[in-house]
């Protein structure tokens, strides 16, 4: 039999090898004097590792402030706990308001036409545009002063009749 | 300590089954008895606080060291760094032949004597094989539930094992054929 390495010497030593491989390995002792030294050194430091206290004792002081704080683990999980059972409804019924608000704001308004916004609508800036014109119109004219616009209006346009313009395109805008 | 999968486990059961256990687990691991006690309390409440939701993949004892040796290694890995004198540099002969000494070992003092000449080499050992003998020594782990625990292959811990078991025998006298 080959020699069997040096991890399978540990599980040996520590007794965790299947007992058929075991006996293998005990035969194999009896004729090899290498790996019987191998064996017996490991068990011996298994001797030796078994002289430390294997269970100190922890001092009571440190013992009572575990005890103590366990039990504030303990308390401080059941009033979680209870708190989440008393409320769990509430707080179901809240997420859900929650939920149907976002998905509101984010989902698109089945059957209804895609509204435009005002300020990339053509025919309202034109409008606008026109609305400014006639103001500024009216302004200057209110003060006396001649209208700068006058050479893109014809020339016989009145004082009314600017403003009667101005009172149809805000008419249109309102609608 | 006969806790296993599937053990109901109480706070009082926890505690007087693990803490000394697991006390004697940290100390070896970051040589300060302060420090040890502070970690076992850790290990033990995060073991306390798990225990609603806990499913065993291995072994429940195992699951505990495994906290207590994560706790430890973090703490370890805090302290500054300071030169390291290991058994397996080769330079620990006279350490070692020093530490084969005196008294009788049956008789108590040669008992003490031998305990401390064993706690001086397991704190000269690589961290890494330190804690793999501990594991097995203060866990009760088997070798595979140790792999499990430090994440390393089987192959690696028992390596680790032999490498430490080998120089912790360098400190007995060989038995006369």
């Amino acid at each position: 039999m080959i020699c069997p390495n040096e991890t399978e010497w540990v599980l040996y030593a520590s007794g965790e090898l299947p007992r058929p491989r075991r006996q293998e390995l005990e035969s194999h002792l009896a004729g090899c004097d290498a790996c019987r030294r191998e064996a017996a050194g490991l068990a011996r430091g298994l001797t030796a590792l078994a002289t430390l206290e294997r269970e100190p004792a922890v001092r009571p002081q440190v013992m009572e402030t575990l005890r103590t704080r366990a039990r504030e683990a303990a308390t401080a999980r059941s009033t979680v706990v209870s708190i989440w059972h008393r409320y769990r409804w509430v707080a179901a019924a809240a997420a859900a308001v929650v939920l149907a608000v976002g998905l509101a704001a984010v989902m698109p308004k089945v059957g209804q036409p895609a509204v435009t916004p005002w300020v990339t609508d053509v025919h309202l800036q034109e409008e606008l545009a026109e609305i400014t014109a006639s103001v500024e119109m009216l302004e200057a004219c209110s003060n006396g002063k001649a209208p700068d616009v006058a050479s893109d209006a014809s020339d016989d346009q009145t004082y009314e009749e600017l403003e009667f313009f101005f009172d149809q395109l805000r008419a249109e805008v309102d609608a | 300590m006969t806790t296993g999968p599937g053990d109901s486990i109480d706070l009082e059961t926890l505690l007087v089954t693990f803490s000394p256990r697991v006390y004697g687990l940290l100390f070896r691991l970051v040589g300060r008895a302060d420090v040890a006690e502070d970690l076992m309390q850790e290990t033990m409440l995060r073991a306390f606080r798990s225990l609603g939701t806990y499913h065993p993949e291995g072994k429940f004892r195992a699951w505990v060291f495994r906290i207590a040796v994560n706790l430890a290694r973090d703490w370890i890995r805090r302290q500054p760094r300071e030169p390291s004198v290991s058994l397996d540099d080769g330079e620990d002969a006279p350490v070692a032949a020093s530490l084969r000494t005196v008294a009788p070992p049956d008789s108590p003092m040669g008992r003490r004597e031998g305990a401390k000449r064993v706690e001086a080499a397991i704190a000269r050992l690589s961290a890494a094989d330190r804690e793999v003998l501990l594991l097995r020594y203060y866990g009760d782990l088997a070798f595979k539930d140790i792999a499990r625990t430090t994440r390393e292959p089987l192959g690696t811990v028992l390596a680790r094992a032999h490498r430490a078991l080998k120089k912790l025998g360098e400190l007995l006298p060989e038995d006369k054929p």
